[in-house]
């Protein structure tokens, strides 16, 4: 009897042993579960490694994959009601603003050496690439995310169409109009235009990104924080230029149906071979070279006229989450140089990080990593509050109606910058 | 038993309405977590002052009058026809309420790719007719019908159902002796077939009108509410200002106003109908 109980009493110690040295001896969850946008190809690449992750710590990872459009609203429900339903969430920093009550600062983990090796991690990496990458997630000194992959716009073009033409990538906003209005033909004399200078980003979620990199190229600003902001801010002579010139592409240069498109229609009519030019996000750089996809394989560049803006996305800690210590252990994993490198090998478009971009053996098969550095390089933010949204969709529908010759590009200026001036002054920017 | 019931309708009909009425006399917003601070009656003030609002309502009205109107004309034709019964009606019935069964988001994806320019079936079509094809939903004057003939396609063979069940269910005997007293068709339908008719008709209706001035997934998906505001409607506008902005008190008041008002016209067209029924 004492025999077999000194038996099994070694039998538990062994066992309680070797699972100390098994998988999953750090991690205390047994599962984490991570919201992502849908459509990225970053997360094609994520999905490759996870079982890395998986093995390497005995955790289990959900990925819970949402629409761009549905995304913020069913996070931010979840995040009110404290349901604790995400240990990781992928932010868009158009967005951050809106998620930042429920975000969790990671500089606490990243403090402990047994859960972040800083040296490896490498920080300056990010910030070698535009400072703006880790400023979009600091608030307060505090880091609120790793940064994992960040679209900025490029001028993407026919480099076939512009050689036969003898023309030239536009280096601004006025070349880019002339370039545009040589490439609009009709091809075969029927009356009818068959390939169209450029397609816009005209809907109503995608106009005001693109009119606002005009306004930005003529040299406009933004004031630097929201209390600055002016009724005139958006009603004055370089909006109205950017604004006029905008209605000019739509007008004689874009495919009508412009007025329904955003990325992704614009980057299909890119594939179709219907557009000679687009100023478009970075993410969808890999589509115009896939066969399977694209009529116009090898036939596309990318350039960088003018600044756009940094859409930096993140991988964040919501305060409501039950295992933030691994949910930051997989944040750092997923983000890290080697894993950055290897997402965007599976399939990643646009990573942020300069070590990754600057590797050769990705940027030779990878041609629009050049153009993306410079854009980095340039871009900009616009003011990181709640109330963008409402501004961005007050801002569309008078510019809509531009389009559509329901209102001048004046009145629709002083109707714009007033009613951002009204959403600003009702949360209280100006008090 | 009872008790049990009370509780499960308390919870899942009446709170979250008593919720939202209390939340539209308050200001909160899902990005500024905190208490609510009560506004008494102003966002329903604001509302009302608000001239974008009352273009949506009219959008609405545009939209919800159009497409019912339609469809219930449509619909009655079509009952008219399957009324005596025809061969293969089983079959024909089953195709027309098609549309019906199908998700409302992938109503709105069908017809998104049927309006296509380049590739769209109903461009290809006008171009076979000679006829310029039409950038349907870029234009504020063709975005609106283009959005009316998606509802009128899916939500017709609702009318047709619930009127050629109608229809089959009045007396063959008073069609009989309308015919002997020497009526024409068109008089035995004008004073026949239609008073007769009249209690299935104000359900379809009012059904319909109450479900299309709802009508969210198919407005979302074709135009998202533009060119500009111009195929917004109500229910767009509540989802715009509840998770885009998230102002939840001021949608909250929205949606109630959008209750009344289905509430207060549903009441004006009853009493109508009472009232010539009565004459």
């Amino acid at each position: 009897m004492k025999k077999s109980l000194c038996l099994a009493l070694a039998f538990l110690l062994c066992a309680v042993c070797l699972q100390g040295l098994a998988p999953g001896k750090l991690a205390e969850a047994k599962e984490l579960k991570i919201s992502l946008i849908a459509g990225f190809p970053t997360n094609i690449g994520l999905k490759t490694l996870i079982t890395e992750f998986e093995k390497e710590t005995g955790i289990k990872i959900t990925l819970i994959e949402t629409g761009y459009g549905a995304v913020l609203e069913k996070n931010l429900v979840d995040l009110s009601a404290q349901t604790g339903a995400y240990d990781v969430l992928h932010v868009e920093s158009l967005w951050f603003a809106e998620y930042l009550p429920y975000l969790y600062p990671i500089n606490k983990f990243m403090e402990d050496p047994k859960l972040f090796n800083k040296a490896e991690f490498d920080l300056d990496d990010y910030t070698s690439y535009t400072p703006l990458t880790l400023s979009v997630f600091t608030r307060e000194g505090k880091l609120l995310g790793f940064p994992h992959l960040a679209g900025i716009p490029l001028n993407w073009y026919r480099k076939d169409l512009l050689d036969k033409e003898g023309l030239k990538p536009p280096r601004n906003v006025d070349e880019y109009y002339e370039v545009a209005k040589k490439l609009t033909k009709d091809l075969d004399g029927d009356g009818k235009i068959d390939i169209y200078g450029v397609a816009l980003s005209a809907s109503r979620t995608g106009l005001v990104d693109e009119w606002l990199s005009f306004y930005f190229a003529y040299g406009g600003n933004l004031p630097e924080r929201p209390e600055q902001f002016l009724e005139t801010t958006f009603n004055n002579p370089t909006a109205l230029k950017a604004l006029n010139m905008y209605k000019k592409l739509y007008d004689e240069c874009a495919p009508p149906e412009s007025m329904t498109w955003e990325f992704g229609e614009v980057g299909s009519a890119m594939q179709r071979g219907v557009v000679a030019m687009m100023w478009n996000w970075s993410n969808g750089g890999s589509w115009y070279d896939d066969p399977e996809a694209s009529k116009v394989v090898g036939k596309v560049r990318a350039n960088v006229p003018w600044p756009g803006r940094f859409g930096v996305n993140g991988l964040c800690i919501p305060k409501d989450s039950k295992n933030k210590k691994d949910a930051f252990r997989f944040i750092a994993w997923a983000t890290s140089k080697d894993r950055m490198r290897r997402t965007t090998l599976a399939g990643g478009a646009t990573p942020c990080r300069t070590s990754v971009l600057a590797d050769r053996d990705l940027a030779k098969e990878r041609w629009w990593f050049g153009p993306l550095r410079e854009a980095g390089r340039l871009s900009r933010m616009y003011f990181e509050i709640p109330e963008w949204s409402a501004i961005d969709d007050a801002l569309a529908i008078e510019f809509q109606k531009v389009l559509t010759n329901e209102l001048s590009s004046e009145k629709a200026l002083k109707n714009a910058s007033a009613k951002a001036y009204g959403i600003l002054k009702e949360a209280g920017y100006f008090d | 038993m009872l008790s049990g019931a009370v509780v499960i309708l308390f919870a899942l009909t009446i709170f979250p309405l008593l919720y939202s009425l209390a939340l539209s006399f308050h200001k909160w917003s899902l990005t500024k977590p905190g208490p609510w601070r009560f506004v008494g009656l102003l966002n329903y003030w604001d509302i009302l002052k608000n001239p974008v609002f009352w273009r949506i309502i009219q959008n609405t009205f545009v939209f919800t009058v159009s497409a019912v109107t339609l469809e219930f004309a449509i619909g009655l034709g079509l009952a008219h026809l399957f009324y005596r019964q025809l061969r293969g009606e089983s079959v024909l019935r089953s195709t027309l309420v098609l549309p019906m069964m199908i998700p409302p988001i992938l109503i709105g994806l069908i017809w998104l790719f049927m309006y296509k320019k380049d590739f769209g079936i109903i461009n290809n079509m006008l171009k076979l007719l000679s006829i310029e094809p039409i950038t349907w939903l870029s234009k504020p004057s063709t975005a609106m019908p283009a959005i009316i003939i998606a509802d009128v396609w899916q939500w017709t063979p609702f009318m047709f159902l619930l009127l050629l069940a109608g229809l089959r269910s009045l007396p063959v005997g008073l069609y009989e002796s309308a015919r002997i007293d020497g009526a024409s068709s068109w008089q035995i339908f004008r004073y026949v077939t239609l008073p007769l008719l009249r209690p299935i008709i104000a359900i379809a209706i009012i059904i319909r009108f109450m479900d299309a001035f709802r009508e969210f997934d198919k407005i979302f998906q074709l135009t998202g509410g533009g060119p500009g505001v111009a195929t917004e409607t109500i229910s767009l506008f509540i989802y715009r200002n509840g998770f885009r902005y998230f102002k939840m008190g001021y949608a909250s008041a929205l949606s109630y106003l959008a209750l009344i008002i289905i509430i207060g016209f549903s009441m004006i067209y009853i009493k109508a109908l009472r009232r010539s029924a009565g004459r």
